[in-house]
């Protein structure tokens, strides 16, 4: 039996996506595949990355690649590559990326809140207290 | 493997021939179960051509989209887009041979790839 059937840049690329509270949680920058277990086997859709060193990834690697090493510095992570979240907590693609999950097990904006706190909180007039951005 | 590593990459044939390059993946839920008890998304192929303007607003037609599923309208702007997008070809997966830093090889079969809206090109 066939399944649903979608293009990932076209239907995936840029959504939102939004917890189960429907509250946004990032957009999706970049997928990520895993080969098949099964020899000749087609590739799995296995991750949702999204983050500045994702999207940074589809215009320059670079560039990437120093968000990536930045986004290290400030969370740092066992686990090689962008901020991810696996596949398996989407529950529905329609206008927007559904997850069955809440938004805070996700590390996915680890940057925007080192950002806020660390770097907005000091501009006078901002509105952003450190113990607020956290 | 990411899909970055994929989109805007030429993809080169065994005989040199290039097709275009990568405008799109063509995922299908036909997977293994999930724990989530939904079928995984699997990638069934690429979809490669000159023109990508089209294919990104959804007006040339893909293989496993009915017409009804396409963008319709305005007529004109319809029109112009499938024409630059004729040449647009549909790469099974099986068909990639390797994925390069600044191209993909496939290995085309002697009649070449089929149209990448599904119809006889």
């Amino acid at each position: 039996m066939t399944g649903r059937s979608l293009w990932a840049a076209l239907h995936l690329l840029d959504r939102q996506v939004v917890d189960r509270d429907a509250l946004p949680v990032a957009k999706v920058d970049d997928l990520g595949f895993e080969p098949s277990a099964e020899p000749g086997g087609l590739p799995i859709l296995t991750d949702i990355l999204c983050g500045q060193a994702a999207h940074a990834q589809r215009f320059n690697r670079r560039l990437a690649r120093g968000l990536e090493l930045l986004r290290r510095v400030i969370e740092p992570s066992p686990e090689p590559g962008p901020a991810r979240i696996p596949w398996v907590h989407v529950q529905d693609v329609d206008t927007a990326v559904h997850l069955t999950a809440d938004r805070h097990e996700f590390a996915v904006t680890v940057f925007d809140t080192w950002l806020a706190t660390e770097v907005l909180s000091h501009v006078p007039g901002s509105g952003i207290t450190k113990e607020a951005g956290r | 493997m990411r899909l970055s590593d994929l989109l805007e990459r030429p993809a080169i044939d065994q005989h040199g021939r290039s097709w275009g390059q990568i405008h799109d993946a063509h995922i299908v839920q036909d997977g293994p179960v999930l724990a989530s008890n939904l079928a995984a998304f699997r990638l069934h192929g690429l979809v490669a051509g000159r023109a990508a303007f089209g294919s990104r607003l959804g007006y040339a037609g893909r293989t496993g989209y009915g017409d009804d599923q396409e963008t319709r309208g305005p007529l004109p702007i319809r029109v112009l887009l499938r024409m630059l997008q004729r040449n647009a070809v549909y790469i099974p997966w099986p068909a990639v041979r390797s994925i390069e830093a600044d191209r993909v090889l496939v290995e085309a079969p002697p009649e070449g790839f089929a149209n990448a809206s599904g119809r006889a090109s």
